[in-house]
């Protein structure tokens, strides 16, 4: 999978030697190293799996089949603005369903998928905890509360108004 | 050489080694108990295919692949509880399994199909499954030489125990989970290019139609057609 707006090669390679030297070389330490490596990047590159692999002797697809098993795992860089929606019980039973697919086709992504730019990118979660403004979107750390398809627009564009303002000052 | 263990299945008095499991004492007596997932030299059992289902006496119901002979052990085969459970197995097999086999290039030459005469399954979808998602997954060409198709894998996992054999470590793995959970073999991240030897051992050993051999490659296509 080609990624533009994942870290260049060269970069994943340096800090990858950088965390596996930190790490024990042992099959059983597998998902503790592929953690610090999501820490260190946002996601899992495909370098970085080649390289976990062969670094516990094990072969790609075994990394990747640990990987690909847990949902905590990505194998997308996130965007700059993380978009998440929302699809818990209480979002779900209120629409939440209508907003994810009104935010598909907007941004032309499907979800766990980023735009070209790297601006955003688009994930479904569990409950965020806030049931009582359902459908609940969040975009970075802000929450857009009792969403609708038809404020999915509106609210994109405030962020790029807001992101242009941001980068103004 | 150890003394033999001596156990009864189905009436019929079987000697085996200690430490074997029903499976292997059953058929090697030859007693036929259904199987998928089974393979005689592997360490370990697989145990995933739940078919091969046992009543022992005082014991209750277990899979005889899992389950180590013991001296006096009474062992059944055809129970109406065995039979509903192998039956049951079966059917999550085919629940979203593309049934269509007469189109399919394994037709007659299927385990699936022997299996569903064997425990009289009819080779449709089950009415209790019939809500399952069952949306065609694309296929996997990216070997030039082998083709996967998930819609036909029944994630028996022998493939992986043969790859993993003949290469030293599996280049092909299960991959995902649930409804997903498919193998990777190399669309997904390795490269197999590089690894894989397309020595087609994963084609002949598979029990269905999920791993096809091209015709572009004439060695396969003959491993796999004596297989």
């Amino acid at each position: 999978m080609e990624v533009q707006a994942g870290v260049e090669k060269e970069t994943v390679k340096e800090r990858l030697t950088e965390i596996l030297a930190l790490c024990e070389r042992d099959r059983s330490r597998l998902i503790p190293i592929l953690q610090s490596v999501q820490d260190a990047f946002g996601y899992l590159p495909r370098e970085a799996i080649l390289e976990v692999a062969s670094y516990l002797g094990m072969t790609d697809v075994q990394v990747y089949g640990v990987a690909s098993f847990y949902n905590l795992f990505r194998f997308t860089p996130l965007g700059k603005h993380p978009i998440q929606m929302c699809m818990g019980t209480a979002c779900h039973v209120v629409g939440g369903g209508l907003v994810l697919e009104a935010l598909e086709r907007v941004l032309d992504i499907e979800v766990g998928g980023i735009t070209e730019d790297g601006e955003l990118s688009l994930d479904r979660v569990a409950c965020i905890g806030c049931c009582g403004l359902a459908p609940v979107m969040v975009i970075g750390k802000k929450i857009y509360p009792k969403m609708t398809p038809t404020k999915v627009d509106e609210a994109l564009v405030n962020l790029k108004i807001e992101t242009k303002e941001a980068a103004r000052d | 050489m150890m003394d033999l263990v001596e156990l009864t299945i189905d009436d019929t008095q079987v000697k085996a080694e200690p430490g074997t499991k029903i499976l292997k004492a059953a058929l090697d007596a030859g007693i036929y108990i259904p199987n998928l997932c089974y393979i005689s030299e592997a360490d370990l059992p697989f145990g995933a295919c739940r078919l091969c289902y046992v009543e022992v006496e005082g014991r209750g119901l277990v899979t005889s692949c899992t389950q180590p002979v013991e001296d006096g052990m009474v062992v059944h085969t055809k129970t109406p509880e065995v039979n509903k459970l192998r039956r049951t197995a079966f059917k999550l097999f085919i629940a979203y399994h593309d049934l269509d086999c007469r189109a399919c290039w394994k037709n007659k030459r299927c385990e699936l199909q022997r299996l569903a005469a064997r425990v009289k399954v009819k080779l449709k979808t089950p009415e209790d499954f019939r809500g399952l998602p069952t949306d065609f997954i694309p296929l996997d060409t990216t070997n030039p030489f082998i083709t996967y198709d998930p819609n036909r894998c029944i994630l028996c996992g022998k493939c992986v125990w043969v790859c993993n054999k003949k290469s030293g470590q599996p280049i092909i793995d299960f991959a995902y989970r649930g409804y997903e959970t498919r193998l990777a073999l190399s669309s997904d991240i390795s490269l197999i290019k590089e690894k894989c030897s397309s020595c087609g051992e994963c084609v002949i050993t598979c029990p269905t139609a999920a791993l096809k051999p091209e015709s572009s490659l004439g060695s396969t296509v003959s491993l796999a057609g004596g297989g």
